[in-house]
């Protein structure tokens, strides 16, 4: 049992030294021109403008733990999937829809305007913050949370958005506290949100 | 063409031996496809485009989806790939269906996305889809739209 179990922690030392290889690297090459993130600094204040139109400021995130994800409302699956889930996770973890905010950011605010992010405020049966921006206050945001994006051209001359699908998990301090990656297991992702909200 | 997710090469291989074993069929033979399990995410007002996810089970020799149709909007077979932690998004010409196998369309997998809907889709709705194989012609399903924040994973 006692073998079983320091297999354990030698294996979740090597989920958070691979999780901290992550974070720590240089961000993607895209970025390259942007200011680069230095250490596990995510986050910090920010303007964006929320689904009333109205100027959204960071500082009404702060006193309680948000989990925060990136993506476009053109999204048909990887974006309503990860928020269903994020939904669906903060029900799962029984403390109430005010455990935690759900923060969604559109990185495509050349057609994601307020009434567009708002349709994903109410569409996953709990509540989620919906945020959108000038391209400008978009760019700032992605750089704060060490996001990459790209509009890629499709025929017709529509556009998909390749993006971080990566959920960033912050404490009720806004300190950076975990991330949440669209292909892991429900339960290590219920523990973070654990670990956030405790 | 995307790599098959490893789940759906073990059923395709599970498959591939027992259908081999059964019927000696060959890749060069006529292939059999049923289409099975297809269902949607509901959209909200304002949301234009859906996913539709189903299961295409060969029986039979290779084939391949050519084209995808539904009458609600502009349907198009998509592959979403995720690495180094971005998710990309791009439309597939067509989509091999080996023989014997079973190609799963799932959530963050390949699906076909409907877009340009010109109103929501509620839940229980149906989206009508054709999908046209370059062996098997044309096939029909209707994949039922389930909540949005009920669906997935």
């Amino acid at each position: 049992m006692r073998q079983v179990r320091l297999v354990l922690w030698i294996l979740t030392a090597l989920a958070l030294a691979g999780f901290a290889f992550l974070l720590l690297r240089p961000p993607y090459q895209g970025n390259s021109a942007s200011t680069q993130i230095t250490g596990a600094s995510f986050g910090g204040p920010f303007t964006l403008v929320g689904s009333d139109k109205k100027p959204f400021s960071s500082s009404r995130l702060a006193g309680k733990p948000y989990a925060i994800f990136f993506g476009f409302t053109h999204c048909p699956d990887v974006c309503p999937t990860t928020l269903a889930r994020l939904v669906k996770l903060r029900k799962e973890l029984g403390k109430g829809e005010d455990s935690f905010n759900i923060v969604f950011v559109s990185v495509d605010p050349e057609r994601d305007g307020p009434e567009q992010v708002a349709t994903y405020e109410t569409a996953f049966g709990g509540p989620v913050i919906a945020l959108t921006g000038s391209p400008a206050q978009v760019d700032r945001v992605k750089k704060q949370y060490g996001i990459f994006s790209q509009q890629v051209p499709l025929e017709g001359g529509s556009y998909t958005v390749d993006h971080t699908a990566t959920a960033l998990l912050f404490d009720r301090q806004s300190e950076f506290v975990a991330t949440i990656s669209p292909v892991e297991q429900d339960a290590p992702v219920l523990d973070k949100l654990e670990r956030i909200t405790s | 063409m995307a790599l098959p997710h490893f789940s759906m090469m073990k059923r395709g291989l599970a498959l591939a031996a027992f259908v081999l074993l059964a019927s000696c069929n060959g890749p060069g033979g006529p292939p059999a496809i049923a289409l099975e399990d297809g269902w949607a995410r509901a959209t909200s007002a304002g949301q234009t485009s859906s996913a539709v996810y189903l299961t295409i089970a060969n029986r039979g020799g290779e084939d391949r989806l050519v084209s995808v149709s539904s009458p609600l909007g502009e349907a198009s077979i998509h592959s979403t790939t995720i690495e180094d932690g971005v998710m990309r998004m791009r439309p597939l010409e067509t989509l091999e269906i080996p023989a014997n196998f079973v190609v799963e369309l799932e959530p963050h997998g390949t699906h076909i996305m409907v877009a340009g809907l010109d109103s929501p889709v509620e839940a229980g709705e149906m989206i009508p889809l054709t999908l046209d194989f370059e062996r098997s012609g044309e096939r029909q399903i209707s994949a039922r739209a389930r909540p949005a924040h009920g669906a997935g994973m």
